[in-house]
């Protein structure tokens, strides 16, 4: 410590000097202005002078509050905290947050600085209390716990309740500090008056309620007791917080608190006090129908509230309506406050839908979001309306046909950050394993999607993934349209089998512009991969080989596009189309493709047993068969249609002799009959698919057998 | 309980910081960064409560926010706090700066931190409030200041 001269006192800086010479420093000189100030405090610290290490304190608060690490000073100030001067200590506990964590060594020397001021006076007492509530760890908790149990019973009100509220986060911290010391404070809180400190006591009582619920006996009387006769809004309402807890663990208490709960219902003017009654009478008091009416009236006027807070509100308790046909009453209502809510609001209606959602009210719910979306909360809304489409294997979704072909590509285009555009990419996944007759669409699907992205100009927007490839290490990163283009890709080439010729062809042609090569660089291997599988498939298609030399032409068109891009590409299928090279290992590869894939290979199965039961030589090539019974239901529909037209014309051939009134009359009557019948078959066969929700097996294995297997564990 | 108490300037400067469970400070920084970036969309029609669903400090909690003049006033609480209670306790807190440094506004936390500070600690302690009505935390503070004059 030493004693600043005369000289140095006039120059001393005070905290108003700093701060005015701090906003008026330019941003390059701002690191030299700190650095000149935080050597000025360590010497001003160490001062003998009392009112220069009191404002050295107070530039440390500057440095702190303008982003500056002040942890240095940790010893300077518990060294201040026990200081005789008391505006010293004061400053000292206020700043001792900035600079003590949980982790600090320092904490070990404070325990005997607050065991010294709690000897002091009161005010002492209160200014140590709300520092140890800040700063306390276990350590500290445990050595001062004796302390503050005394503070409990201190004369004083502002220390009592600061002590209470100190103890809760002691027996928060270690339990193990609870059993025999509760009971004395709860005996001390069954005498106690002051609202302030009773408000403190029921806050120290859900603290332990967190850290140990099964003491929740210890509670009910006095709660009981203060819902009974307190009249201040503010203990009423942690009370009423309370009980929600004591109800959940103990429902006979609920019966004991209808009688208080109508009249406090029927009494308050108090918007905070009457939220959490009604909040607390939509989740427990369900079979009383009056109060729960009562409530209900109360909610509605909370949903058509001015203030945004109070509709907030509102909808926070629609959550507890247990059955989806009791929200759907209010869904109009909540979807027309969509339209004006903030982001806030929006989330939380989001929320109650994500919930609550089930197949009567998909489609409402759908489309709605879809149109209503904006750019804040877009992202959210897309989040949410893949997890119900997703929720519970499809659950929601009785028309899987219209989700792919209307409502994904909407949702596809309407993605703008990476996390929704993985979260589609495994939706489109699962949907289309649990549905496997859905590939016939895959064409159409990325038709819609991808020619919206190749007319928009699509350089790398935004943020993106980055990715390092294994196999090859090569670096690319990838944002969220990038990653959907990847997984369309990989869907078509799945799908290559089941598509027509035509589809096949025009998608070559669509990945032959230029702006597509250029935008999805990162995409090329998927592109080249995919090029490939088309190639095979015309070739066993056109076996007259008339249209394959114009594909050949197309594909080398790309490749020729793409001579200045650096790929990894399938070389001997590069070589084979460009320079007439290495046919016969395309040869190979052909027959390949044609074999029945088989559940697993023997040769790679080495390490890991298969299953018993598992029959190798059945082939996994389910999808085929799936489409074939598909194509087969729709070509007896489409069967039916000209078989009934004849049906018509026969009869009306026979009525031509007839009189002509009645040969019209009874062409209208056949008339009638074909729109009856052609409403029962459509032009276009309709298409029935079911969505698979159960677990994916792999051929052989049974689910009974797995059944038993969990059942032995 | 509240469990994070913060004011915060618009320029996204921290003035007052509150963490009442133990949080190690570099986690103290994310969840300080994450909340400034909320402020943004904080406007004069939009709710001032929602959930913490993106898990900045805890799923279970909610984040209750509220802009006077050039400073936002943020409390992270979980679920034992009326979120309406904590909006009144922060305009509670304007109210009393309001009273001690009359028409107070961002510069009076600059050039009085040991006060603001004193203030809070007045209120809210371990996380709990402790007190609401106005004339008890002023006469609380009264006696601080006379303390110090008596030494």
């Amino acid at each position: 410590m030493f004693h600043l001269s005369q000289m140095d006192q006039i120059f001393l800086k005070s905290l108003a000097d700093v701060v005015r010479t701090s906003r008026t420093t330019s941003q390059y000189d701002k690191l030299t202005f700190t650095t000149q100030t935080i050597a000025d405090i360590k010497n001003e610290i160490s001062s003998r002078q009392e009112s220069v290490r009191y404002q050295a304190l107070l530039k440390l608060f500057f440095l702190a509050m303008e982003g500056n690490n002040i942890r240095w000073a940790e010893f300077q100030i518990i060294n201040l905290m026990g200081s005789a001067d008391f505006q010293l200590k004061l400053g000292a506990q206020l700043a001792a947050h900035l600079v003590i964590d949980n982790q600090s060594q320092g904490l070990i020397m404070v325990t005997n600085v607050f065991q010294k001021e709690f000897k002091n006076g009161h005010i002492e007492c209160s200014t140590t209390l709300s520092c140890l509530g800040t700063i306390a760890n276990k350590d500290l908790s445990d050595s001062l716990l004796t302390h503050v149990l005394k503070l409990t019973t201190n004369t004083k009100p502002l220390i009592r309740k600061k002590a209470i509220a100190v103890l809760s986060k002691i027996f928060t911290i270690n339990p193990l500090n609870i059993p025999g010391n509760l009971e004395m404070v709860i005996q001390q809180l069954q005498k106690e008056t002051n609202i302030s400190v009773l408000a403190c006591g029921i806050s120290l009582f859900c603290s332990v309620m967190k850290v140990a619920p099964k003491l929740y006996p210890l509670f009910l009387s006095i709660v009981y007791d203060q819902i009974s006769k307190q009249k201040s809004n503010w203990l009423l309402i942690k009370l009423v917080r309370i009980s929600n807890k004591l109800i959940a663990l103990e429902p006979r208490f609920q019966g004991k608190l209808i009688e208080h709960y109508s009249r406090l219902l029927n009494q308050t003017n108090s918007k905070s006090l009457q939220y959490e009654l009604i909040y607390s009478i939509m989740k427990y008091f369900k079979n009383h129908s009056q109060l729960y009416e009562s409530a209900g009236d109360i909610l509605k006027q909370f949903l058509n509230h001015q203030d945004p807070n109070l509709r907030c509100l509102g909808l926070e308790c629609l959550t507890h309506i247990s059955t989806s046909a009791g929200l759907m009453e209010f869904q109009e209502q909540i979807l027309e406050s969509f339209k004006k809510s903030d982001y806030f609001s929006k989330l939380q209606i989001l929320q109650l839908f994500k919930d609550f959602t089930n197949q009567q009210n998909f489609q409402t719910v759908i489309e709605f979001f879809l149109k209503y979306s904006d750019l804040e909360s877009n992202h959210k809304i897309i989040e949410s309306l893949i997890y119900i489409i997703t929720k519970d294997k499809f659950i929601n979704v009785d028309d899987p046909e219209k989700l792919l072909l209307t409502y994904i590509p909407i949702i596809a285009q309407k993605i703008d950050t990476i996390d929704n555009a993985m979260r589609f990419k495994e939706m489109l996944f699962e949907l289309l394993t649990r549905v496997p007759g859905l590939k016939v669409y895959s064409d159409q699907l990325c038709n819609q999607i991808l020619q919206t992205y190749a007319t928009q100009s699509d350089t790398l927007q935004g943020p993106t993934l980055n990715i390092v490839q294994r196999h090859t290490q090569l670096k690319y990163s990838l944002n969220h349209r990038e990653i959907i283009f990847k997984s369309l890709i990989m869907i078509v080439g799945e799908s290559v089998k089941l598509l027509k010729l035509e589809a096949l062809i025009n998608i070559i042609k669509f990945l032959e512009q230029l702006n597509i090569l250029n935008c999805y660089e990162s995409s090329l291997s998927d592109i080249d991969s995919l090029l490939f599988k088309i190639y095979i498939q015309i070739i066993k298609i056109d076996s007259q080989n008339e249209i394959i030399p114009q594909i050949e032409q197309l594909i080398k068109n790309i490749y020729n596009k793409l001579h200045n891009i650096s790929i990894v590409k399938i070389q001997f299928f590069y070589e084979s189309l460009i320079n007439n090279k290495q046919k016969d290992k395309l040869d190979q590869l052909f027959t390949l493709y044609e074999e029945d894939l088989p559940p697993i290979n023997l040769e790679a199965q080495k390490l890991i047993k298969p299953p018993e039961s598992l029959n190798i030589t059945q082939s996994f090539q389910i999808d085929i068969e799936e489409i074939e019974k598909i194509k087969n239901s729709n070509n007896e529909q489409i069967e039916q249609k000209p078989i009934v037209q004849q049906i018509v014309q026969v009869e009306s051939n026979k009525n031509d002799q007839v009189d002509q009134n009645i040969k019209i009359q009874k062409q209208d009557e056949n008339e009638e009959e074909l729109k009856i019948l052609n409403n029962k078959v459509d032009s276009i066969p309709k298409k029935v698919f079911t969505i698979n929700r159960d677990e994916e097996l792999p051929p052989g294995v049974n689910q009974n057998d797995i059944n038993q297997s969990k059942e032995d564990e | 309980m509240i469990k994070v108490f913060l004011i915060v300037n618009s320029s996204g400067k921290i003035r007052i910081r509150r963490f009442y469970d133990e949080v190690e400070f570099a986690r103290q920084q994310q969840i300080e960064q994450k909340l400034i970036q909320l402020t943004s969309k904080l406007s004069p029609n939009s709710c001032n409560f929602f959930k913490d669903l993106d898990g900045i400090y805890d799923k279970k909690c909610k984040i209750v926010m509220r802009f006077f003049g050039t400073l936002y006033f943020i409390a992270v609480i979980d679920e034992d706090e009326s979120e309406l209670g904590v909006l009144d306790l922060i305009q509670n807190i304007v109210d009393l700066m309001d009273k001690i440094f009359e028409n107070a506004c961002e510069l009076d936390v600059l050039y009085h931190p040991d006060k603001m500070n004193a203030l809070i600690d007045e209120i809210i302690v371990a996380g709990i409030v402790v007190e609401t009505n106005i004339m008890d935390i002023q006469e609380a503070l009264k006696q601080q200041e006379t303390q110090i004059k008596n030494k």
